[in-house]
């Protein structure tokens, strides 16, 4: 079992390399001029805000996990401890994900561009792709708690309605986006590196069946939600749920934004902080959510022991 | 009576408020408070566990109508 301080001990020291790499990280050129202090207090702006939604996650994923581990030897518990397992590799892959982008800039100075970004692209789609197939089979045993009755097929009819448009929205900007595997300035760097067949087969087809997955959970649990009995119980699971509603909804857009970021970086620098903040502030508000109903459903189990 | 059936007709009770919760909920206030195995329970434990359900999920909620709508339906298992 995972002790809480490891969290938040893990949690601080992650930060404190975040902060300090994106310090002392080499300023290349940019589109928007800015001088190397400028170009540190911009970056600053992005990172404490990152730092923010990262303890946001690290207390929504510890608060669940520590909820779970309680009441692990009952179904639901067996059930929500997976759930709990898969928020708590995507919360790894969110601080990973940040960790990893402060090698970016000695990678484009020291040449080893195209490796990282490959690694990179690739350690992006494949912690998601597992942490939301965890949470899908704890979803699935949580489902067969309140339903005997065999899934259908036609139950994932609804998945595919959702994805297909969001499949061929994300296809067509990530192969309408210019600078995918090449950019005529040195000084910037490309997105992918990857012939075309690659980066759609191993990368957005494994992003589409992480979303498909995660999507698929998060109606589990809002159907498992609605069946279970239990009128105080509802109340927490139901912030719960909504609260991992609301991460993967805000995971998907903002992969989405990645693929869009041409597009975006035309409608300025203030345009773009107000987009960054607003997903970072309603990202961190799907893990608070998920911390409130699991305090709700802590509660329960916490009477008379 | 005296048997894990009662036991089963509290918790199915409490589960119309604590959903899955309530088999755990139920058996920590046998231990806690009784030092009694589910099997143990008895009709005339009934008043006083009902008693400690009402106290407990008055921890739970503000809402006095679901307190005393449960303590009621408990009360009539004896």
């Amino acid at each position: 079992m995972i002790k809480r301080r490891t969290y938040y001990v893990g949690f601080v020291l992650w930060s404190a390399i975040y902060l300090i790499g994106t310090i002392i990280a080499p300023v290349a050129p940019n589109r928007f001029n800015l001088t190397v202090t400028q170009t540190h207090l911009l970056q600053m702006t992005f990172a404490i805000p990152i730092v923010l939604v990262w303890l946001a996650a690290v207390y929504g994923a510890e608060r669940f996990k520590s909820y779970t581990q309680r009441i692990k030897n009952d179904p639901d518990g067996k059930a929500l401890d997976g759930v709990a397992n898969g928020l708590n590799i995507l919360m790894i892959s969110v601080l990973a994900g940040g960790l990893g982008s402060i090698l970016r800039p000695w990678a484009l100075k020291d040449g080893w561009i195209r490796t990282f970004t490959i690694c990179y692209g690739y350690f992006q789609v494949l912690l998601p792709l597992l942490a939301y197939w965890i949470m899908f089979r704890g979803s699935r045993w949580l489902r067969v708690i309140t339903s005997k009755k065999k899934e259908r097929r036609a139950a994932w009819l609804p998945i595919l309605v959702i994805i297909i448009p969001i499949a061929v929205i994300y296809l067509f900007l990530i192969l309408h986006y210019q600078y995918r595997n090449d950019t005529p300035n040195p000084t910037n760097y490309s997105s992918f590196y990857l012939p075309d067949y690659l980066i759609i087969l191993s990368l957005a087809l494994p992003y589409l069946a992480a979303w498909a997955l995660g999507i698929k959970a998060a109606m589990n649990l809002g159907l498992y939600s609605k069946k279970v009995k239990g009128i105080l119980y509802r109340i927490g699971f139901k912030r719960i749920t909504l609260g991992i509603y609301t991460i993967i909804a805000f995971a998907i857009l903002l992969q989405m934004l990645v693929a869009f970021s041409t597009t975006i970086a035309q409608i300025g620098l203030a345009g773009i902080l107000l987009i960054i903040y607003a997903i970072v502030i309603l990202y961190s508000i799907g893990f608070l959510l998920v911390a409130s109903g699991t305090k709700k459903l802590n509660e329960i189990e916490s009477i008379n022991q | 009576m005296s048997n894990s059936g009662l036991f089963e007709q509290v918790v199915a009770i409490t589960q119309e408020y604590l959903g899955p919760a309530a088999n755990r909920f139920v058996m920590r206030i046998l231990d806690s408070h009784f030092q009694k195995e589910p099997r143990q329970l008895k009709s005339d434990d009934i008043p006083e566990l009902s008693e400690w359900i009402k106290v407990s999920l008055g921890l739970l909620t503000d809402d006095k109508r679901i307190v005393d709508e449960c303590e009621h339906k408990i009360l009539k298992l004896i």
